[in-house]
């Protein structure tokens, strides 16, 4: 069932975190796949808070933050809580000792001392310290404080020079889970918020869609070479959903009244006005087409999954809830002519499925592994459905059923701060789309007879 | 060997010490009615609700300095325990206090043995993120007591950590007449260790520790050649004592 083990469900949310700072870590210039994820409030500088009490026991944000850390750079480790004596914030449960040598692994100290300390897209310095309620950190002869935070790095003049390890010393605000880190978005959702979509229009074009820094639709293409992104307005508080049926280009997202929206792109018209539907969504929706049917798949206030359907001069469809409780955007595709699949990711990381068959609307199934974004899905031939997924190491694992049953988790690779996309000319390529650490694309592009290109930076 | 400090000289410190007394007592009054009462000292009270009443980059002042009832105003009184005009963060303190009766800091240890000859003394903690430092010194009437009390001390040091189970490695120091550098690590508890960091001089008729506190992962103890912090602390402090006497340098 969807509803079990929501701590599961909690503890792939930190491997979201987590794959996060692995995405970020190497070669971050700006940290802009992480700001748009945030609104621009953010947390003040933390103020000096030192430890007065023995209470050596690991507060929860000190464990989140360890536990991020840790994935992101695997084969790393941290200590948080210590016993009482001397002034230091790990009596108290709120420090973490992140073992790092200053000799062997800087690039990775650095990398992550970046990202922590990088200014987002709002023009917040500092963004991901603040939003962890980082007190001060010590690393490599070297102090920054949050409460001298105009200062920069300071020399250090402690006896440990901490070459070994960085000390991350937190406020209570942030040992307590109280920071925009843990309460400015809905966890689980934060690799989806990032991704972008993909439709193919004709044999020579790709669009792709994403929702930009200040929640604005963007579209960049593929015709023949990778075209510049364009700004196309707008204020989605989702990543948006896009197919390309009857001639038009659809655009689905949430708005900031919460409601799905769409917009419309017509060859004879061009853009349309943004047009609500009324329905509070709580995810960024799904979308699949066939035979210029659109097929539409949302995530509701409960978490459980509404689809509706629309067909050339019809209205759309009521919606019909498909019951569950899921934790990631649900993803549509059709596999043939009366089979649609959906799929989402459910409250203990897993996936699920359901479909309609003839008409007719299986119920919940587990496909297992462990997400740590909502599911992608396409379909190269009839009867065929490729799955691809973010998995807990922040790479993109694909699963696919070529109608005879689910095959095997195969790992395609790369790092990413994003889930997956996927669009496909069928019986030709597959195209899968993530968001890099650069701000960018990813893309791993699967050609007939010739297979995976690898992961290449767009 | 070098003799005592001439009868002038000690006079001139006393003078010294006086002049240094008002001064510093001008100071701390006019900072006192300008920014009122120091800021208090971490561990008392609650930490949390003091922190926040206080703006975060207001720098702390200059040591808090007390001097022990009956003491008289010798060298301890104007010595800069710490190097003055320093502005400090919000997260360090510092605390002096001169006593020619006080003890040397050696934490949880048992006092070194008891000395003859001492004239004046003054010790100081300095508390920052992670780590804690003691400083003091120690003035004697000749340079047998002084050479005495640096024994004492060295030896109060091994005593201490064979009573507490801790490794002890100790090397020679090039600081003044005679100097020795020593760490002290407590047993490890999950991979980590308490470790003190000693340097202990003695230059004429004066003796010096200087103590550095902190946490160690085990593997990374530095020997005690590589405790650069502590013997930096040392050198600046007989420094110190050399340019106020240079005749015992």
């Amino acid at each position: 069932m969807l509803r079990q083990t929501r701590s599961i469900g909690a503890a792939a949310a930190f491997a979201v975190l987590a794959g996060l700072l692995v995405a970020l870590s190497p070669g971050v210039a700006r940290a802009e796949p992480v700001d748009a994820l945030y609104t621009d409030q953010i947390d003040a500088y933390a103020d000096y808070d030192g430890a007065d009490t023995c209470s050596p026991s690991d507060k929860p944000g000190t464990v989140a933050l360890k536990q991020a850390i840790l994935a992101a750079y695997p084969g790393t480790t941290g200590s948080i809580s210590r016993a009482c004596g001397g002034q230091s914030e790990h009596s108290e449960g709120r420090a973490l000792d992140w073992m790092v040598s200053v000799g062997s692994q800087n690039d990775l100290a650095e990398d992550f001392l970046r990202w922590l300390l990088a200014e987002d897209a709002y023009g917040n310095d500092h963004a991901m310290a603040r939003r962890f309620g980082i007190m001060y950190v010590i690393w490599n002869h070297e102090v920054w404080r949050a409460y001298d935070a105009a200062e920069g790095w300071q020399p250090y003049s402690g006896p440990n020079p901490h070459t070994d390890h960085i000390h991350l010393s937190m406020s209570w605000d942030g040992a307590l889970r109280e920071t925009t880190w843990f309460t400015g978005t809905e966890l689980g959702m934060r690799m989806d918020q990032a991704r972008v979509a993909a439709t193919w229009r004709s044999r020579n074009r790709l669009d792709v869609l994403r929702r930009g820094p200040s929640g604005q639709l963007q579209q960049r293409t593929w015709a023949d070479g990778w075209q510049g992104w364009v700004e196309l307005g707008g204020g989605l508080t989702s990543s948006p959903a896009a197919v390309w049926a009857g001639g038009s280009l659809w655009v689905f997202a949430r708005g900031a009244d919460g409601k799905l929206h769409q917009r419309r792109w017509r060859s004879s018209s061009g853009w349309g006005p943004w047009q609500t539907t009324g329905v509070e969504i709580s995810a960024a929706p799904g979308v699949a087409s066939q035979n210029k049917r659109i097929d539409l798949v949302v995530r509701t206030p409960s978490g459980s999954v509404a689809h509706r359907a629309w067909k050339p001069k019809r209205e759309w469809s009521s919606w019909r809830d498909l019951g569950g409780v899921v934790t990631s955007p649900p993803a549509a595709v059709w596999r043939g002519r009366d089979h649609l699949d959906v799929f989402a990711r459910g409250t203990n990381g897993g996936l699920y499925q359901q479909s309609k068959i003839d008409g007719s609307w299986t119920g919940w199934s587990s496909l297992g592994g462990s997400l740590s974004s909502g599911p992608a899905a396409t379909s190269f031939n009839p009867g065929r459905v490729d799955l691809f997924v973010r998995g807990a190491s922040a790479t993109v694992v694909q699963r696919t059923d070529s109608g005879s049953g689910w095959g095997s988790w195969v790992n395609l690779g790369g790092r990413h701060v994003s889930g997956p996309a996927t669009a496909s000319l069928p019986g030709t390529r597959i195209d899968v789309l993530t968001r890099n650490r650069g701000g960018g694309l990813n893309q791993n592009t699967y050609l007939y007879g010739t297979g995976w290109t690898g992961w290449l930076l767009r | 060997m070098r003799s005592r400090e001439a009868p002038g000289t000690r006079r001139g410190w006393v003078t010294a010490g006086l002049g240094g007394l008002a001064v510093t007592g001008l100071v701390l009054g006019v900072w006192f009615a300008a920014n009122g009462s120091p800021d208090p000292v971490i561990g008392s009270g609650d930490a949390r609700s003091e922190a926040q009443s206080v703006a975060p980059s207001v720098p702390r002042p200059e040591p808090t300095v007390s001097i022990a009832a009956g003491s008289d105003a010798g060298p301890a009184s104007v010595f800069a325990l710490f190097p003055p005009g320093e502005s400090l963060p919000v997260d360090t303190s510092r605390e002096v206090a001169v006593d020619v009766a006080g003890t040397w800091p050696l934490g949880a240890c048992m006092p070194a043995a008891a000395e003859t000859g001492r004239v004046d003394f003054v010790r100081g903690t300095e508390q920052g993120p992670e780590y804690t430092r003691d400083l003091a010194v120690g003035w004697y009437a000749d340079d047998a007591s002084a050479a005495s009390a640096y024994d004492g001390l060295r030896a109060a040091v091994e005593a201490c950590a064979s009573t507490t189970g801790a490794e002890i490695a100790r090397a020679p120091g090039d600081l003044g007449a005679a100097s020795e550098l020593t760490t002290v690590a407590q047993p490890a508890v999950d991979g980590v260790s308490e470790v003190s960091l000693y340097a202990v001089t003695r230059a004429g008729g004066t003796v010096t520790l200087a103590v550095d506190r902190a946490t160690f992962q085990v593997g990374t103890v530095p020997a005690p050649a590589d405790a650069t912090s502590a013997r930096a602390q040392a050198e600046r402090l007989v420094t110190e004592l050399c340019q106020a006497e240079p005749a015992h340098c």
